[in-house]
Order: structure tokens, then C-alpha cells, then sequence
């Protein structure tokens, strides 16, 4: 029959409400660990790219503003050099023409002078106060006369004496005689290697000889006109202006060149150039180009061919008298700008300048912003670096902690098992106590009934009082058993069964169990044979250290079982046979086993054989076999019972450890 | 009282049930008694004058229990009183408000163990009514 539901409903409620809330909440990604974290992954590689992306970008966006703003300032640094280029070769071309126009003036202040026209020498003073003049730019001034031969020059008592030496097959000679008109030569290669530039003017004067005495003052109104290649009035039929000789200016190379070096601002790495109208290079840095014509195979094969069209067209547009300003490039990262202002003397374009300027300055400028912005760049991608690693490592504390999280609620999920199969195991421990406690009181209450009924009935049934008090006899014996028996399952299952242990021989004890109850048997009047067989030697007889009442308990009552087992035998005569002999598996055991040739054990008994009132046949408190099974496992042995092999009967068997020891040996 | 009254004692202890029957017999009653519930119901089967002013009932035996003898016991006589004998406590009223859930006044309880006045007293009621 059922019992009672069990007082541990609440306690049971409580656990099956939580297991119920927890299903409940199937969502929880708490709950579903293995799905969290692979979503998780999916967020995170998508959080990845993301990053990944949008730093790029902004990497590129920064890189592409940082050129164009790099840009930008060199741009304004080649600005500066532009227009510093530009101010320079103006500037330059300026001083260079004033000097030169000096140096005309004074030339024609010589020609028209009446000394020089009159051939006296007192005119030697002009020369070297001219000289001094414009001493910068000139070597010296000198006087040819009508024939080309030298009558003075300046400084005269400094240098070595040309005078008389015959000039006439100059040029500087020759095209003023010719052509009544200042000139202005190409770099000519003197005979002492230097090179030099000339500048003639002729003298046209009143013959001395009386060629015709014009007015004086014409003449030099006539050399007053501002159009220097304006003819002057030839000599033929205006019989006044002859022509008697010719002064010139020598201007060396280098001192042109000096001249426009120290016009040159030192600041910047700007360099000279100088060409006269046919293209001779009048001065250049290089000066092995002094006096090459710049259009020529020799100058013109050291141009690079990649610029030599370009460069060509710029000299060509600079000789045509403009001013101009502009840029080429000899090889990659090597630009130049070039500013070209005409040399204008008198209205005349003479020479033309160049101021060259590389964009070394930008070009530093440039490396200075690319360093710059290079160093922005890493510092940059080092603090992304930084933050990406820092994102890396929170993802990975994520990832830890996640892992955490999911191990703690496995773990937690193995404890609420643990708890939940704990639980049904105290169920189920609950209802067997439970219903213990009912067939143990039940138990009780019967024998207990019995004794109160009989005494009741005792005084009315005077005649039946040797039977009623046995039978009170009889249930007052077996009460005391009972309470007995429950008290040792108490003690069992509260792990308070004390035993009280000695060292004793376990054959000794045996036979006087069996003893004990043959004289027992033979009052019950069984039909029983009792026989006991012990297959240690002598020697060998174990020895074992347990709770003597104990044991005896344990064999009397499988001894007793077995007898009642036996009696009911009518057949052959009931044999109880108790075995005591070495387990030869485990030399340190005893093997102890009662034999009888009763009915044996019904198979559904069988598996609840030693549980708690299993069986109570034969008004036996049912908890023997639980009490001794117990009883052998406390002392490290084992206990099991099975029917026996020949159908008759079953075998009862414990095991008990032995001791090496002899008895009174330590 | 002409008619004598008849009582059937079924109780898987020996003991008990001779006390009992023993008890009731001194207070004037006729008692069958079985020790066997199935012997009880087939002998009360067998023999169908067989008519009981009250059943005295252990519920704890062996093959069947006492609520099941008195279900079959109840099919031939629907009228009969029943008197259930338990070593338990409350927990069989429940049990037995579910096998007989229209309960009725003629079905009442005994607690072992009792005095053999205190039955004999109970009985007097339950016959009575």
C-alpha cells in the first residue's frame, strides 16, 4: 500500500520549481552557451572588418591630405623661390645694364672728347679716371687709332706696354670703322688664354688734318641719340665726321662673372648665366662654357635630351627680349626654375641673363613634410595598433570571460543535476524510510496487540492461562527481537554500529554457533542434520579481529534461516551444511558458507534479498539478512547468497579479512 | 435481542486473531474467523445465508487486503458494515477515500493495538447503528 506523501514535499517544491523556472527560460543565452559563443564570433569578425575598414580609410583620407597640404607648402615654397628667382635676375639684369651703360657713357665721353679727337695725349687721365670708374666690370680702356694701332689705354705705367701693337684686324676694331656704331664682341680667347668681352665705340670726329670742320656740337648730338645703332652720319659727303680711331672697354669673363656672383644674394643657391644675342655664352657656372655657343653639337650634347627641347625653347624666347620665368626638370625630383631678363643698355638688348634656382630648398621642404607626415602616418598606426591590440585583448577577456561564464553555468548546470539526482536519491531514501518506519511500527504493533489482548482476555479465561502466557511468552521474545533488529538498522544507517573487535579464532566461534543451535534443533524436534566442516589445518586456522557477538549474530542467523529452510524438506531429510575454508584468490580471507537443501530462493526475492524486510516468512523480523550483510561489510568482508547449482536449496556465503597474526602474537 | 449477531474476524495474525474473536464471543457475539482473506471470501461466497452484522478487517495481510475483501464482500452484500483494523495511521484514510470515495457512516477504523474492552465497546456501536 502507499504511504503518506512525504513531509519533504516543500523541499522537493522547492528544487522542482527551479528546475521549472530554468527550463522556462529557454532564451537565456546563459543557458545555451555553445550558440553564444558562435554568435558571438559572427559579431565579432563583422566588429573586425569593420575597424579594419574604417581605419584604412581614414589611413588613406589622412595620407591624401597630408600630400595634398604637403603639397600645398611646397607649391608656396617654389613660390619663394620663384619670385625670388624673378626679383634677382631682374634686379641683376638692372645693375648689370647700368654698369654697362657706365661703361658706354664713358666710352662715348671719350669719343666725343676733343683731346681723344685731337689725338693728345693729356687725354690719359680720362682713361684711367674711367677705368677707375667702372673697374669692377672693366679690364681697361683703350685707344686705338684710326689705323687699329694701340696710342693708349688705362693705367698704362701698370701693365706691360702694348702701345703701337696693331689691333686693326679685330673685330672691335674693324665694325665700328665700318659701321659708325658701337659693338659689342663675344667672348674672345686673347692670346694670354684669358677671355675676354669687348666693347668699342668709334670716334668720329673733326679730322685733324682738316678733313672738313663740321660743328662740334653736331657731333655730339649726333652721338647723344639714344638709338645707338642709329647711324651715325657716315662719312661721305657730310664731310665733317671722320673716322679716327676707336676706344674700347675690355671686360674679362671673369670679371663679368665675379660682378654677377656678388649681385647674387648668398642665401640662396642661385646660379648665373649670361649669353650674348648669337647664343655665346658670355658666363656660366661651369666655365669651361665660356665662350661656347650655346647652340652649338658641343653645349648643346651636354643638355640632357630629355629637357633639350624644352630648354632650347626657353633660351630662344629669352633671346627675343622677353622676360620670363620658368621651370624644368633634369631628372626625376631635380626641378629648376629659370628666370631670363634681357640685359637692355640704350634700348639696346645686348646680352641676356638667367638666374637659375634649383627647388632644393622645396625639395627639402618636401622631404621635410614626407618625414613629417611618414612620422604622423606611424605614430598614427602605432596608436591604432595600440588600440587594435587593446581591442584584442578585451575580445579575448570577452572570450575568457564568456568561457568562464559558460564553464560556471556547466558547472552549475552539473550541480543542479548532482542536486536533482541527490534529490531523488533522498526521495527515494525518504519514502524507504518512510515506509521502514511504517512496517517496523507495524511490525511492532502486532506482537505488541498480542501480548495486551491476552492479558486482557487472561482473568476471563482462567482455563486457557498456560496458553495465553505463552503466547505472551512467545510475542514478548519476539517484540524484543524486533526492537532489537530495529535498533541495529538505526545504528547501521547512522553509521553508529560500534564494534567491539578482538583477535579470535573464527572456527572456534563457528563451532559453538553450531552447537548451539543443534541442541535447538533437536528441542524443535527438526528433522535436521546439522554439520559443520572446517578445511583449515590446524596450523593455519585464521584467525580474525572482530566484534565476536557480532559474527555469532551474522551465523546464527543465516544458521537459523537455513535450518527452517531445510526442515521443510520432507523428502530426502533437511542438511544444513556450514563450510569454513581459504579464499584461494585472496589468501587473505576466510570464506564462511552455509548450505542448505530447502526450496531456495524465489527469483523476485532474490535482488531484494538483503534490503529491509524483504521477506518475512516464518515470523522473522524480516531485517536479519539487512542487519548481517551490514554487519559483514562493517568488518571489510562481503556477503551473498544464490541458489544452489543442483536446483536444491541455496548457499549463504560471507567472507571475513584475516589476520597473519596468531592469537597472542603482535 | 432474539437474533444473535455475527461478526467476521479476518486477521493474518494468529494471535490476534484469536484474541479478537475470543473478546467477541465473551460479549455474546457469532464470529467467524480466517486468518486467510481469500478463505474468508470464498467461504463467505460458498454460503450465501452468510450474512454478517458487521466485518472486522485487517488491512495489512498478505494475497489481499483488507479494502480489497471488503470491495468483494461489498458486491454481495452492498449493505454490509465494515470495520478496517490498522497499525498505521491517518495515511489509510486517504488511501481508502480514494477506493471508496462515497463514504459512508458504517465504515470506521480500529487502532491496533487496542483493549479488548475498547473493541468490544466499538463493536457495540457499530452493530447498534
Amino acid at each position: 500500500m502507499h504511504g503518506v506523501e512525504s513531509k519533504s514535499i516543500k523541499r522537493q517544491g522547492d528544487l522542482e520549481f527551479l528546475l521549472w523556472r530554468k527550463n522556462k527560460q529557454k532564451g537565456n543565452p546563459l543557458g545555451n552557451p555553445i550558440g553564444g559563443l558562435f554568435h558571438g564570433n559572427k559579431r565579432v569578425i563583422v566588429v573586425i572588418i569593420l575597424v579594419i575598414v574604417v581605419v584604412s580609410i581614414s589611413l588613406i583620407l589622412l595620407y591624401q591630405y597630408s600630400n595634398s597640404i604637403s603639397g600645398e607648402i611646397v607649391n608656396l615654397a617654389i613660390d619663394d623661390i620663384e619670385s625670388n628667382v624673378k626679383i634677382q635676375s631682374h634686379v641683376i639684369s638692372r645693375s648689370l645694364a647700368n654698369s654697362v651703360s657706365a661703361i658706354i657713357s664713358n666710352l662715348r665721353v671719350f669719343a666725343n672728347a676733343p683731346s681723344i679727337q685731337n689725338g693728345s695725349l693729356s687725354s690719359q687721365t680720362l682713361f684711367d679716371a674711367a677705368q677707375e670708374s667702372t673697374k669692377g666690370l672693366t679690364e681697361g680702356y683703350y685707344w686705338l687709332d684710326r689705323d687699329g694701332k694701340v696710342i693708349t689705354y688705362s693705367q698704362v705705367n701698370e701693365f706691360p706696354d702694348y702701345r703701337g701693337a696693331d689691333l686693326s684686324s679685330r673685330d672691335y676694331f674693324k665694325i665700328p670703322r665700318d659701321k659708325n656704331m658701337p659693338y659689342f664682341t663675344s667672348v674672345i680667347n686673347s692670346t694670354d688664354k684669358v677671355q675676354r668681352v669687348y666693347i668699342s665705340y668709334p670716334i668720329i670726329g673733326n679730322s685733324v688734318n682738316g678733313n672738313g670742320s663740321g660743328d662740334n656740337s653736331g657731333s655730339s648730338s649726333v652721338i647723344e641719340s639714344n638709338a645707338t645703332s642709329a647711324a651715325l652720319t657716315n662719312n661721305d659727303s657730310n664731310n665733317n665726321n671722320v673716322f679716327e680711331g676707336v676706344i674700347v672697354a675690355a671686360l674679362r669673363a671673369t670679371d663679368i662673372g665675379k660682378f654677377l656672383q656678388s649681385e647674387l644674394l648668398k642665401e640662396f643657391p642661385n646660379t648665373a648665366g649670361l649669353i650674348d644675342s648669337n647664343g655665346i655664352i658670355l658666363y656660366s657656372q661651369n666655365q669651361s662654357y665660356i665662350g661656347k655657343n650655346y647652340f652649338g653639337n658641343e653645349f648643346q650634347s651636354v643638355i640632357p635630351a630629355a629637357i633639350r627641347n624644352d630648354f632650347n625653347a626657353i633660351i630662344e624666347r629669352s633671346l627675343e627680349g622677353n622676360t620670363g620665368l620658368e621651370d624644368f626638370t633634369i631628372e626625376q625630383g631635380n626641378t629648376s626654375t629659370v628666370a631670363y631678363n634681357p640685359v637692355v643698355v640704350n634700348g639696346d638688348h645686348i646680352w641676356t641673363l638667367y638666374i637659375v634656382s634649383p627647388h632644393q630648398l622645396a625639395e627639402n621642404v618636401y622631404g621635410l613634410i614626407n618625414k613629417e607626415s611618414v612620422l604622423s602616418i606611424i605614430i598614427i598606426a602605432i596608436i591604432m595598433a595600440i588600440a587594435g591590440a587593446l581591442f584584442f585583448i578585451i575580445m579575448s577577456w570577452n572570450r575568457t570571460l564568456r568561457g568562464a561564464v559558460n564553464t560556471r553555468t556547466q558547472e552549475l548546470k552539473n550541480t543542479v543535476n548532482q542536486l536533482s539526482q541527490a534529490n531523488e536519491q533522498l526521495k527515494v531514501h525518504d519514502k524507504m524510510q518512510k515506509e521502514f518506519i511504517n512496517v517496523a511500527s507495524h511490525e511492532m504493533k502486532t506482537p505488541t496487540q498480542a501480548i495486551i489482548g491476552f492479558s486482557d482476555l487472561m482473568q476471563k479465561h482462567p482455563a486457557k492461562r498456560e496458553e495465553m502466557l505463552k503466547a505472551i511468552s512467545r510475542n514478548a521474545i519476539r517484540l524484543q527481537r524486533l526492537t532489537n533488529d530495529i535498533l541495529d538498522v538505526t545504528r547501521i544507517e547512522g553509521q553508529t554500529l560500534n564494534l567491539y573487535k578482538e583477535k579470535f579464532k573464527l572456527s572456534d566461534l563457528i563451532a559453538s554457533v553450531v552447537e548451539d543451535q543443534r541442541s535447538h534443533v533437536e528441542k524443535e524436534n527438526h528433522n535436521v542434520k546439522l554439520l559443520y566442516n572446517n578445511k583449515y589445518d590446524s596450523e593455519d586456522s585464521p584467525i580474525v579481529d572482530a566484534d565476536k557477538d557480532r559474527i555469532a549474530q551474522v551465523i546464527s542467523n543465516i544458521l537459523n534461516n537455513a535450518i527452517k529452510f531445510a526442515s521443510n524438506q520432507k523428502d530426502n531429510g533437511g542438511t544444513v551444511s556450514v563450510t569454513l575454508e581459504k579464499n584461494h584468490s585472496n589468501r587473505e580471507e576466510a570464506i564462511v558458507s552455509i548450505r542448505d537443501n530447502g526450496e531456495g530462493i524465489h527469483q523476485e526475492i532474490l535482488p531484494r534479498l538483503f534490503t529491509k524486510f524483504a521477506t518475512k516468512s516464518f515470523a522473522g523480523t524480516g531485517l536479519g539478512l539487512y542487519i548481517s550483510k551490514s554487519i559483514i561489510e562493517e568488518h571489510g568482508g562481503k556477503m551473498w547468497a544464490q541458489n544452489n547449482s543442483d536446483g536444491q536449496g541455496a548457499t549463504f556465503t560471507f567472507t571475513l579479512p584475516v589476520t597473519n597474526n596468531k592469537k597472542n602474537e603482535d | 435481542m432474539s437474533e444473535e449477531k455475527k461478526i467476521l474476524v479476518v486477521d493474518d495474525e494468529p494471535d490476534n486473531a484469536s484474541i479478537f474473536t475470543m473478546g467477541l464471543e465473551d460479549d455474546g457475539y457469532k464470529v467467524d474467523t480466517f486468518t486467510d482473506p481469500l478463505s474468508a471470501l470464498s467461504a463467505f461466497k460458498e454460503d450465501k445465508r452468510r450474512k454478517y452484522d458487521l466485518l472486522i478487517l485487517d488491512i495489512k495481510m498478505p494475497d489481499m487486503n483488507g479494502f480489497e475483501l471488503y470491495e468483494q464482500i461489498k458486491k454481495i452484500d452492498n449493505k454490509v458494515k465494515v470495520c478496517f483494523l490498522t497499525a498505521y495511521g491517518e495515511g489509510y484514510t486517504e488511501e481508502f477515500k480514494r477506493m471508496f470515495p462515497s463514504s459512508s457512516l458504517d465504515i470506521s477504523f480500529i487502532r491496533k493495538p487496542i483493549r479488548v474492552d475498547d473493541l468490544v465497546k466499538k463493536v457495540k456501536e457499530m452493530v447498534m447503528t
